[in-house]
């Protein structure tokens, strides 16, 4: 195994500055480590240099921001966001979202921005040296790896098609596509504000819009208008990755209502024609959950199959709106 | 410092390299309660330090995935998977593993209710267990059903004992309430 070296970085310029001096194989950040530490020992990386990032004072807080919004330092751990009593009021999608990730020991390790960074996921990918033994490296395993002969291969995907499939399978992602947050990336460039929605750039290689040097620093969340809704399906209540997370707004005045389905593909995706439906005021849920069912493209048949998930999203979606027009009419 | 010469899990070649400079950091951290200095590797995990450097075997190695949990510790009072934690994080920390829960040959309140539930079969999940409800019990002092669910939903027990796992977890919060 290659000799590693830990360097905590004091500040996000330092971190910047380090990682700047490596190339993008040698050198990686690590703030909870939950993800990096299981890619370093199942041989996917193999980095010379961690940045570790916790040390960073200042990014752990959670303060108000501008005009009644939140501000989510990007070191907070998943634990601080499921707890902290304004999230849990004011966004309580994000909260159930941190907490629906994998165990308490890894929600007091793993970061937020950590779970918006995490790799894209893929069923021929995640695995041990020893199970990808059998099998030809694919196209993500070998391009994260300089030494690997890359065989460009995909067991997923059609022969004919280039991209990687692997999917984004942060449980937070979603949550926060819906709410509209968005993150500052820092480096000693200058910095760069997106929305989460932006972030993503929907190949699993090349899956963040985030260059080498720059560090996710803060989330920034909107006012909070609607209380949402948020799911996280998995095959079984155990600490497996989502085979989808479906975070739905209920429309609020006429518009902004939101379907995000997220973990199906290698962003968050967004139903917009239901969404437009929802904000026209159509009534039935049936007819709106079937929309947004045909209108997902959802590509990656980890944890159940494409045609499986549409009807699992169709069916659970129904009931969400189910129950937002039942509120409705009580209130 | 003999404990820097005993071989390591991957090859005694680390033994070796150990000894070169600057292949080691020095890291401080207290270890239930003995402030304790050593020189650690870079990319060694809180867990390897634990059991093959001080010999405090009862915090157990299992996926090394963060799955099984079987080397859950608190670090500063939170559970923790140790096996994803590098040495070098915990600097200045707080370690708490099973043999820190006793005092003075009495049982800690969870492992009393743990025997009298018995909730040990094989036993090999029950440090990672224990730890992971005492992790649970300082965060929520009366957690219910679900809560205690939750709290232990990141250890694996293969025997499948998990009733009497979740009742040892009720009487210790309640041993705990009195006193």
């Amino acid at each position: 195994m290659n000799e590693t070296t830990f360097i905590p970085a004091q500040s996000v310029f330092q971190a910047s500055r380090l990682m700047k001096d490596h190339s993008a194989s040698e050198a990686v950040f690590m703030a909870g480590g939950t993800d990096i530490l299981v890619l370093q020992r199942h041989r996917l990386i193999a980095p010379q240099v961690i940045i570790y990032l916790k040390r960073i004072s200042g990014l752990t807080e959670i303060r108000p921001g501008e005009g009644g919004g939140l501000i989510i330092g990007a070191l907070a751990t998943l634990d601080e966001v499921a707890r902290h009593p304004s999230i849990r009021q004011s966004y309580p999608m994000l909260a159930e979202a941190a907490f629906a990730v994998a165990s308490p020991q890894i929600r007091h390790k793993a970061t937020l921005g950590g779970n918006i960074c995490l790799n894209s996921r893929c069923w021929f990918y995640d695995h041990s040296p020893f199970w990808r033994a059998e099998y030809p490296e694919c196209r993500k395993a070998s391009a994260d790896d300089c030494d690997a002969i890359g065989d460009d291969k995909c067991y997923i995907v059609p022969k004919n098609r280039k991209n990687c499939f692997g999917i984004q399978s942060g449980d937070c992602v979603g949550p926060l596509a819906a709410l509209g947050a968005k993150v500052r990336l820092v480096s000693n460039d200058g910095e760069r504000v997106l929305n989460v929605e932006d972030f993503f750039l929907g190949d699993g290689l090349k899956y963040l819009d985030l260059k080498s040097d720059e560090i996710l620093t803060e989330v920034l969340l909107p006012p909070p208008t609607q209380k949402g809704v948020f799911l996280k399906f998995r095959p079984q209540n155990n600490l497996d990755f989502a085979s989808f997370t479906l975070s739905v707004l209920p429309s609020h005045n006429g518009g902004g209502s939101r379907i995000v389905a997220a973990c199906v593909a290698s962003r968050p995706l967004r139903a917009r024609k239901a969404e437009a439906m929802l904000d026209r005021g159509v009534q039935d849920p049936e007819v709106v959950a079937q929309q947004a069912s045909k209108e997902l493209k959802i590509i990656s048949p980890v944890r159940g199959s494409v045609a499986f998930k549409k009807q699992v999203i169709q069916a659970k979606l129904a009931e969400i709106l189910v129950d937002f027009k039942r509120n409705q009419s009580q209130n | 410092m003999a404990y820097f010469l005993l071989p390591l899990n991957d090859s005694l070649s680390v033994t070796i390299r150990l000894k070169g400079p600057g292949m080691a950091t020095p890291l401080n951290l207290s270890v239930n309660g003995e402030s304790i200095q050593l020189l650690v590797r870079d990319d060694e995990t809180l867990l390897d330090v634990l059991r093959d450097r001080l010999m405090l075997t009862g915090t157990k190695r299992g996926c090394e995935e963060g799955q099984c949990g079987l080397c859950t510790i608190t670090l500063n009072g939170k559970g923790v998977n140790s096996c994803l934690t590098l040495a070098l994080e915990a600097e200045g920390g707080h370690v708490l593993t099973i043999e820190g829960l006793s005092k003075e040959n009495c049982l800690h309140p969870i492992q009393k209710a743990y025997v009298e539930a018995g909730a040990i079969q094989c036993g090999y999940c029950t440090p990672g267990m224990i730890m992971a409800i005492y992790s649970l019990l300082n965060q929520t002092s009366q957690p219910d059903e679900a809560e205690i669910r939750e709290g232990i939903k990141g250890v694996l027990c293969r025997c499948t004992g998990y009733y009497k796992i979740i009742e040892a977890a009720k009487r210790a919060a309640e041993a705990l309430k009195n006193e």
